[in-house]
């Protein structure tokens, strides 16, 4: 069972720690209300003790908030105010409980495991997973709003899967928990049952997977789809059965040392809580080095990729950090362990490790105040594999963003931009206003970055998203505006959302007369929104050239009639098209198959099962500056 | 398909099971293991593997120092040595080809093809 602890004393803190961890249940505490919402709205907990007076958000309307987000979770409130109209407010605003200071650390043990043991048997409310709701009270499932009829089998399968979302369900624990004994069900029951739920939900508009099937273990929920999780699946000659069993091995063994890595991060969590105070000595900087350093080889051999990356972030930020480190870099610190010790949770997966890694969305992180719930977010981010970069000054994020600097080749850094930038509109947490010269120096920010970069996602998160305030930032060049509060979670799937839309016309042709290296291809491909149009046939390459008017082509040289050389020529040929992106994927890795292609007009060349990886990775670059060249060219056929 | 016998050299035991597993899974080849340079090293002498894959990142007797008192046995100094590292920088890489091991493979490692890796490097049929 997880408790958060949002309390600034650091004394009672202390003591609660040890009582409740005593009692087996496992704490996370934050001094500050804005650090409990980024905390509560971002990991799964089972209860919530608040202190009502707290730093930057009370925890009264910390609890308004949770509630007016749909939180659900138990509320306990810690309040010197005895008064009853204190206790009603306490209990108006969204809170479960209310215990007095002081109390009587027994009885509010006691409170706590009523209203665990009120929560279990209470039902949760609607489940969700991306556009798909199942009501449990009112047995209703809905798609994108529209309902989806499921057999009384099916719904009970979708509901255990939705609570127990991080779970593998084996198929003994399926038959225990939705067939009773006196139906004979056998493990092809199951295996039928969940065909029929997949297909429904497939009539249903969802792509995705919403149930995974784990081999040799049983079925767990499926990610929810986005374009940072494009995870490296398994791509291994060896047969699923082999698989199977590693990965059950693979669990095993992780049971078995998980310890030894929740060791290593607890000593992180204590260095955490006293960086802030003493600083490290080196002794204790070498030591943490040496417990993140194998935290990142154990994490990444379990396939554990959200804490292997966590560890990754936290190791490098070890390297930059001074013994008395800097406020923001021990908040990032103390946010990154903390995440970490979630991801720790996570049960092991298959991961085939690439030398080249796949591309990951670039996000410039834009923000002056060192907000918590923007470092929560960072740590996130950087979990689910996406690369964060961030400004905490205008002048920075000028600087990162090339636009004072028209000096600079405009195409070159075009392709080194990231693919979203993330711009704080919100004030400091006491006050969520900005002051007056911090918020036009950010506008001017967004108003240069729109000018110089007009294909460049910007997504905002403002307190006031009025249709006015809405309507000046759009017209500034935001992409999206968000409406604070809203939870780290929710920012990223904007993220996501913002990157994903930036590619979603993308036309990408690929020649190749292979017709099965093409499928590799498209699946290589398949995370991105590409519009993708494959061609075996080189003698109709102009009549679908012409259709298609692509983004970017990619050749293969040999290929029967006219060659991939051939084609690249009849393009370059044309004024029309010196510009559009051209890149080679080709069996031949020699230096004088590769100087032709350049010699013939290609910008790229990459070498077919060895380089393949890189593909997307040059195929945005492209895209990148490509894009900026044609908004170039708009602009000067504009002016003229 | 040969089987091999390969020799792990780690500190970390999580690590040693889960080489073992991958190897068997994708090869069913055995592996015998050491936590220390200088077991790895006696426990080389005795059983004569077919190969080790050696941890470069050690307390005491680091992965390197372990390379080359292997090189310097008579008994070892034919045996093929893979470093298993999480470092890879331009700085280290240099320093692997100097030493001369037969090879290195990056921590995380692909689990079910860590067998074609070191069939490759050692130029085995698999």
């Amino acid at each position: 069972m997880k408790i958060l602890l949002v309390d600034d004393d650091n004394a009672l803190a202390e003591i609660l720690i040890q009582q409740l961890t005593i009692q087996n249940y496992v704490v996370d505490r934050v001094a500050d209300g804005e650090m409990g919402w980024s905390y509560a709205s971002t990991f799964d907990y089972d209860l919530i003790i608040l202190d009502w007076i707290l730093p930057s958000l009370d925890g009264l309307r910390l609890c308004q908030r949770l509630r007016s987000d749909g939180y659900g979770v138990p509320i306990l409130l810690l309040s010197a105010r005895n008064q009853q109209v204190d206790k009603i407010q306490g209990l108006e605003a969204g809170a479960d409980d209310y215990l007095v200071k002081p109390f009587d650390i027994k009885e509010l043990l006691a409170r706590i495991q009523v209203l665990l043991r009120r929560m279990a048997a209470e039902p949760q409310p609607i489940l969700v997973w991306g556009d798909l709701c199942l009501d449990p009270v009112s047995c209703n499932v809905t798609y994108q709003g529209y309902p989806v009829a499921l057999t009384a089998k099916e719904y009970a399968l979708l509901e255990l899967f939705l609570r127990h979302s991080h779970q593998v369900l084996s198929t003994s624990t399926l038959l225990d928990q939705i067939w009773s004994s006196d139906e004979f069900p056998s493990e092809a029951t199951v295996r039928s049952h969940i065909r029929g739920l997949r297909q429904k939900l497939k009539a249903a508009g969802i792509s995705a997977d919403v149930v995974e099937t784990v081999r040799g273990l049983g079925y767990r929920l499926g990610t929810y789809p986005s374009a940072s999780n494009s995870a490296q699946k398994i791509s291994s000659t060896v047969s699923p059965e082999r698989q199977a069993q590693y990965l059950e091995g693979l669990t095993q063994t992780w049971q078995t040392h998980k310890g030894e890595s929740i060791k290593r991060w607890r000593h992180l969590a204590q260095l955490s809580q006293t960086l802030a105070k003493q600083g490290m000595n080196e002794q204790q900087r070498i030591q943490a080095k040496q417990m993140v350093h194998s935290l990142v080889g154990t994490l990444g051999i379990f396939g554990l990729l959200e804490g292997h990356r966590l560890a990754i972030k936290l190791e490098g930020l070890l390297e930059t950090m001074a013994n008395t480190p800097a406020a923001t870099q021990t908040k990032q610190f103390q946010v990154l362990v903390t995440t970490l010790g979630h991801a720790l949770d996570n049960p092991p997966q298959l991961v085939a490790w690439t030398t080249n890694t796949p591309h990951s969305p670039q996000v410039l992180v834009v923000d002056i105040n060192g907000a918590s719930y923007i470092q929560q977010l960072m740590a996130l981010a950087i979990a689910q594999g996406l690369s964060v970069d961030s400004a905490t000054s205008t002048a920075v994020a000028a600087q990162l963003l090339a636009l004072d600097d028209s000096a600079t080749n405009y195409l070159e850094t075009a392709t080194r931009l990231p693919d979203v930038v993330l711009i704080n509109l919100v004030g400091a947490d006491t006050d969520l206003m900005l002051a007056d010269s911090s918020s036009q120096l950010l506008l001017q920010l967004i108003t240069k970055l729109n000018t110089r970069w007009p294909q460049l996602p910007t997504v905002l998160i403002t307190p006031q998203a009025d249709f006015g305030n809405r309507l000046d930032l759009t017209r500034r060049g935001a992409t999206m505006v968000l409406e604070y509060p809203l939870s780290p979670a929710e920012i990223l799937e904007a993220i996501n959302q913002a990157t994903y839309m930036r590619y979603r016309h993308s036309k990408i042709m690929l020649v190749d007369d292979d017709s099965h290296y093409l499928q590799k291809v498209m699946q290589l491909l398949q995370p991105w929104p590409f519009q993708i149009t494959p061609l075996a046939n080189s003698q109709r390459f102009w009549t679908i050239f012409k259709q298609i008017l692509p983004d970017v082509l990619v050749l293969d040289i040999e290929m029967p009639g006219i060659n991939g050389f051939e084609l690249c020529r009849v393009i370059r040929s044309h004024p029309e098209w010196q510009h559009l992106p051209i890149i080679f994927l080709s069996v031949h890795a020699d230096q004088r198959n590769q100087s032709k292609a350049f010699s013939v007009g290609a910008d790229d060349y990459l070498t077919k099962f060895t380089q393949e990886d890189n593909l997307v990775d040059r195929i945005l670059n492209r895209l990148k500056r490509y894009h900026a060249w044609c908004n170039q060219e708009n602009g000067i056929l504009a002016l003229e | 398909m040969i089987s091999k016998l390969i020799l792990v050299i780690d500190d970390e035991e999580p690590i040693q099971k889960v080489v073992g597993l991958s190897l068997k899974m994708e090869a069913d080849w055995q592996i015998i293991c050491a936590s220390s340079g200088p077991e790895g090293i006696t426990l080389a002498e005795a059983s004569q593997p077919d190969a080790i894959l050696l941890d470069v990142m050690m307390p005491e007797v680091d992965g390197i120092q372990t390379f080359e008192r292997l090189s310097n046995n008579l008994q070892t100094k034919d045996i093929p040595v893979i470093l298993l590292t999480a470092k890879t920088g331009t700085a280290e890489k240099r320093l692997f080809q100097k030493i001369g091991v037969t090879g290195v493979i990056t921590k995380p490692f692909d689990p079910l093809s860590l067998a074609s890796q070191i069939a490759k490097l050692t130029g085995w049929l698999l």
